[in-house]
C-alpha cells in the first residue's frame, strides 16, 4: 500500500476550530497548536513503516468520527471504602473526581487533566499541572514519531492528572473510570502521572463503553517516575469489538526508580498498542506485563520497547496472549541498549496460545545492545490448544466450554498472577466471560 | 449399570483397530482386559470416552439402554463413567485441586457440594496413594513422575466415585509398592454399586485385585472369556498362546 492511496484526511478544520473555540491555558493551547502543525505535515503511517507493517489504516476513513468535548465543573463523586482516589468519565465528560482526605492532605493530586488545567480545581492546581502535565506532554509530543500521535496531542478531549509529591505513599489503589459512549465518536484521554521521589502507589484504569457504537479511542499516556519513586500502573481496556483503539504511553525512570505496567486487551475490532519505558537513572527497575485475548475477527498490534540509558537498571516484559476464532495478534517486543547502559538486566517474552485454525499470532522481538557487560534475552513461544487436553477433562465431566476455560485460566495463571492481587479475581471473569461469548457466538453460528 | 458393548468397530486415520467388540458388564463386578500390544485394549477405553482421534465405524455401546456413542464426552463421564488414562495430560496452570473441585461439583452437583468436606477427603484419599499433600497446590500432572501420575488418576477416582471405572494399564510403569497402592485404591472401591473394566498386559495387578471375569483380546475382538483361570492359563503359557490359539481364526476360522 503506497502513501498516494491513504485516505486525504479533511478534518484539519475541525480541528482548527477546536483549539480556537476552547477557553484553556495558553500552554495547552500550544501544544495542541504544534501538535497540529506536525499532524498537517506528516502522512498517516502506512505499511512500508516497520512498526505498521502488519496493521494497515489506509481503509479508514478518519473524517467519520466526531470529537466534542465537554469539560467544565468538575463534580464530586463518592469513593469507594477502597479507593484512594476516583476519576469518572463519561465520554469526555468529567462526571466526577474525589480523592481521599488523608491523601489529599499529604498534596496528592487526582483529577480531570482538562478541567484542572483550566482552573476548576483551583489556582494552586492549575499552576502544578502547568509546571508538571506541561512538561511532560511537550516531551511526549516531542518523541511523537507518528501522525496518530500528533493527532491524539492535538485533540485530546478530556484526561486525568496524577500527582504523588515527594515521599507520600499512597496505599489504596487510584481508579481511572473512562465510561465511553456514542456512535462514530472520536475520544482522545490524555493521562499524565507525575511520581516525585520516593513515592509510591498503584493506578488502576478501566476503559469500557455503553455499547452504543463504534468509537475511536485515542489514547496517550504520559508518566515521569521520580528517584526511588515505586509506581504500579494498570489498564484494562473492554472497549466493543465495533470499535478502534490507538494506545500510546511512555514512562522515564530516575534513579531506583520502580515502574510496574500492566496493560490487558479485550476490546477494538483494531487495537493497536504501544508502550515505551525509557531507564534513565542507575538502578531502575520495569516491568512491562500484558494480557490479550482476542477473538471474532478483532486484530490486536502490540508493541513495547525497553530502553536501556543507564547502567544496573533491570527490565522485563511479559506479554502473553490467546487469539481465538479468525482474530490476528501481533506483538513486537524492543529491548534497545544504549552504549553507557553496561550491567543492564533486559528480559522480553511473548507467548501465545492459538486456539483454532485461522487464529493467528505474530511474535517479532528484537534486541539492539550497543554495549558489552550486558545480560539480555528474548524468549517466544506460540502453542495450540491441545485436543487431549481437552478430551482429558471433557472425560472428567468438564463441558467443551468449561474445559476451554479451565486450559485458558491455566495459560494465563502466571501473567494474571503478576497483576495485583485485588485484581486477579477481575481478571479472571474477563477471560471467562470472553471464552463464553465465543461459544454463544458459535451456538448462534449453527 | 449395565454397559452392553455390540459388534465395535473402530479406526485410527485408516487402521481399523477394533473389529467388532462385544462384552457386557455391569455393577458388582470386576472385568479384567488382557491382549497383547496393539491388540486394541486401550482403544476401546478411548472409544467408550469418545476420543477425538478414534472413529467409530459400527457397532453400538448402550449404557443402562441408552447408546452413549450418540453422546458427548462429558455426557457419557456425568453418567457416572470414569476412565482412568494410560497417558495422563499434563495441564499447567490449572492445579489439583482447582481442578478436581470443578470435577466433583460437576458429579456430585454444585448444591451438593461442601469445601470443608472435599479438602477433608482429598487429604484422606492422597494419604491413602501415599502422596503429600502438597500435590493439592501443584499443577496437574506437571513434573510429576509416572507412577504419581497413575496415583493421581486413581486419587481422582476415589475423589469422583464413578458407577463404572475404566482403568487403561494403570499397572504399567509402576513398582510393586506403587503397584499396591493401585490395587488398594480400587479393591476400596469394590461395591455392589461399583464396577471396573481393568485393562492389563501383566498378570501381576490381578494377584492383588481379583477380578470376577477375564476377557483376552486379539486383533480388535474379544476372542476368550472367562473367570480367573484364563489369567493362569495367560501366566503359563503368555500371549504367544493367544497367537497360536487365535491368530488362524482371523482368517475366517471362528471358533468361539
Amino acid at each position: 500500500m503506497s502513501t498516494a492511496e491513504v485516505k486525504r484526511y479533511e478534518g484539519t478544520g475541525a480541528i482548527e476550530d477546536y483549539i480556537r473555540d476552547r477557553s484553556e491555558p495558553e500552554w495547552m493551547r500550544n501544544i495542541r497548536k504544534e501538535a497540529m502543525n506536525r499532524f498537517v505535515a506528516d502522512p498517516w503511517p502506512t505499511t512500508e513503516v516497520e512498526e505498521w507493517r502488519r496493521t494497515d489504516i489506509s481503509s479508514y476513513d478518519f473524517d467519520e468520527y466526531s470529537f466534542s468535548s465537554e469539560s467544565g465543573e468538575l463534580a464530586s463523586i463518592d469513593l469507594p471504602d477502597d479507593a484512594a482516589a476516583l476519576v469518572r468519565f463519561s465520554g469526555s465528560h468529567c462526571s466526577g473526581a474525589a480523592v481521599q482526605q488523608s491523601a489529599a492532605e499529604k498534596g496528592v493530586v487526582v483529577t480531570g487533566l482538562v478541567e484542572a488545567a483550566g482552573g476548576h480545581a483551583g489556582d494552586e492546581v492549575a499552576e502544578l499541572v502547568k509546571k508538571k502535565a506541561g512538561s511532560l506532554m511537550r516531551e511526549g509530543l516531542a518523541r511523537a514519531d507518528n501522525r496518530i500521535q500528533t493527532w491524539h496531542y492535538s485533540t485530546i478531549t478530556h484526561g486525568v492528572f496524577i500527582y504523588l509529591p515527594k515521599g507520600v505513599v499512597v496505599e489504596d489503589p487510584i481508579y481511572i473510570d473512562f465510561q465511553e459512549n456514542g456512535d462514530g465518536r472520536l475520544t482522545v484521554p490524555h493521562v499524565v502521572l507525575f511520581a516525585e521521589q520516593e513515592s509510591s502507589a498503584m493506578i488502576v484504569q478501566t476503559t469500557s463503553d455503553s455499547g452504543d457504537g463504534e468509537i475511536l479511542y485515542n489514547e496517550g499516556t504520559d508518566c515521569y517516575i521520580d528517584a526511588a519513586a515505586d509506581v504500579r500502573f494498570m489498564s484494562i481496556q473492554n472497549l466493543n469489538i465495533d470499535s478502534t483503539v490507538f494506545s500510546f504511553g511512555a514512562g522515564s525512570l530516575q534513579r531506583d526508580g520502580s515502574f510496574q505496567h500492566y496493560v490487558c486487551n479485550f476490546g477494538g475490532m483494531l487495537a493497536k498498542s504501544r508502550f515505551d519505558c525509557t531507564l534513565d537513572g542507575p538502578g531502575s527497575l520495569v516491568r512491562l506485563n500484558g494480557l490479550y485475548f482476542p477473538y471474532q475477527d478483532q486484530q490486536m498490534d502490540m508493541r513495547t520497547v525497553q530502553h536501556h540509558r543507564a547502567p544496573h537498571a533491570e527490565s522485563r516484559t511479559y506479554y502473553k496472549g490467546a487469539v481465538r476464532d479468525e482474530a490476528h495478534s501481533i506483538y513486537q517486543g524492543l529491548i534497545e541498549v544504549a552504549p553507557n547502559a553496561t550491567q543492564t538486566d533486559a528480559y522480553l517474552t511473548n507467548k501465545n496460545l492459538i486456539m483454532n485454525d485461522g487464529a493467528r499470532a505474530d511474535s517479532i522481538p528484537t534486541l539492539q545492545i550497543n554495549t558489552d557487560d550486558v545480560s539480555c534475552s528474548h524468549g517466544s513461544s506460540t502453542g495450540k490448544l491441545e485436543p487431549l487436553h481437552l478430551f482429558y477433562l471433557q472425560a472428567r465431566g468438564y463441558s467443551r466450554v468449561e474445559a476451554e476455560e479451565t486450559l485458558l485460566m491455566g495459560f494465563f495463571d502466571d501473567i494474571i498472577d503478576k497483576a495485583p492481587e485485588r485484581i486477579q479475581d477481575e481478571l479472571r471473569q474477563l477471560v471467562s466471560h470472553r471464552v463464553h461469548e465465543a461459544h454463544e457466538a458459535e451456538e448462534d453460528d449453527e | 449399570m449395565k454397559i452392553e458393548i455390540k459388534g465395535l468397530k473402530a479406526k485410527i486415520e485408516d487402521t481399523a483397530i477394533l473389529n467388532g467388540v462385544d462384552l457386557t458388564m455391569q455393577s458388582g463386578e470386576i472385568h479384567a482386559l488382557m491382549g497383547p500390544n496393539g491388540s486394541g485394549k486401550s482403544t476401546l477405553s478411548n472409544v467408550v470416552f469418545g476420543h477425538p482421534l478414534y472413529e467409530v465405524t459400527g457397532g453400538e455401546i448402550h449404557v443402562d439402554g441408552t447408546n452413549i456413542l450418540e453422546l458427548e464426552t462429558h455426557e457419557r463421564s456425568r453418567l457416572g463413567l470414569f476412565m482412568a488414562f494410560q497417558y495422563p495430560v499434563e495441564i499447567p496452570g490449572v492445579t489439583v485441586g482447582r481442578f478436581l473441585k470443578r470435577a466433583a461439583e460437576i458429579r456430585f452437583g454444585e448444591e451438593n457440594f461442601n469445601a470443608t468436606s472435599f479438602i477433608k477427603e482429598l487429604r484422606e484419599m492422597l494419604d491413602l496413594m501415599k502422596m503429600d499433600r502438597n500435590f493439592i497446590n501443584r499443577y496437574l500432572n506437571e513434573g510429576f513422575s509416572g507412577g504419581e501420575k497413575k496415583r493421581m488418576e486413581v486419587l481422582q477416582m476415589l475423589m469422583l466415585k464413578p458407577t463404572f471405572a475404566i482403568l487403561d494399564e494403570t499397572d504399567s510403569g509402576l513398582d510393586i509398592d506403587a503397584l499396591k497402592i493401585v490395587a488398594d485404591g480400587v479393591n476400596r472401591m469394590r461395591d455392589p454399586d461399583f464396577g471396573s473394566l481393568i485393562i492389563t498386559h501383566y498378570q501381576r495387578i490381578l494377584d492383588h485385585i481379583r477380578p470376577d471375569f477375564v476377557h483376552i483380546m486379539y486383533e480388535g475382538k474379544i476372542v476368550s472369556s472367562g473367570g480367573h483361570e484364563l489369567v493362569e492359563s495367560l501366566e503359563a503359557n503368555g500371549y504367544d498362546w493367544v497367537r497360536s490359539q487365535y491368530g488362524i481364526a482371523e482368517e475366517g476360522n471362528n471358533e468361539q
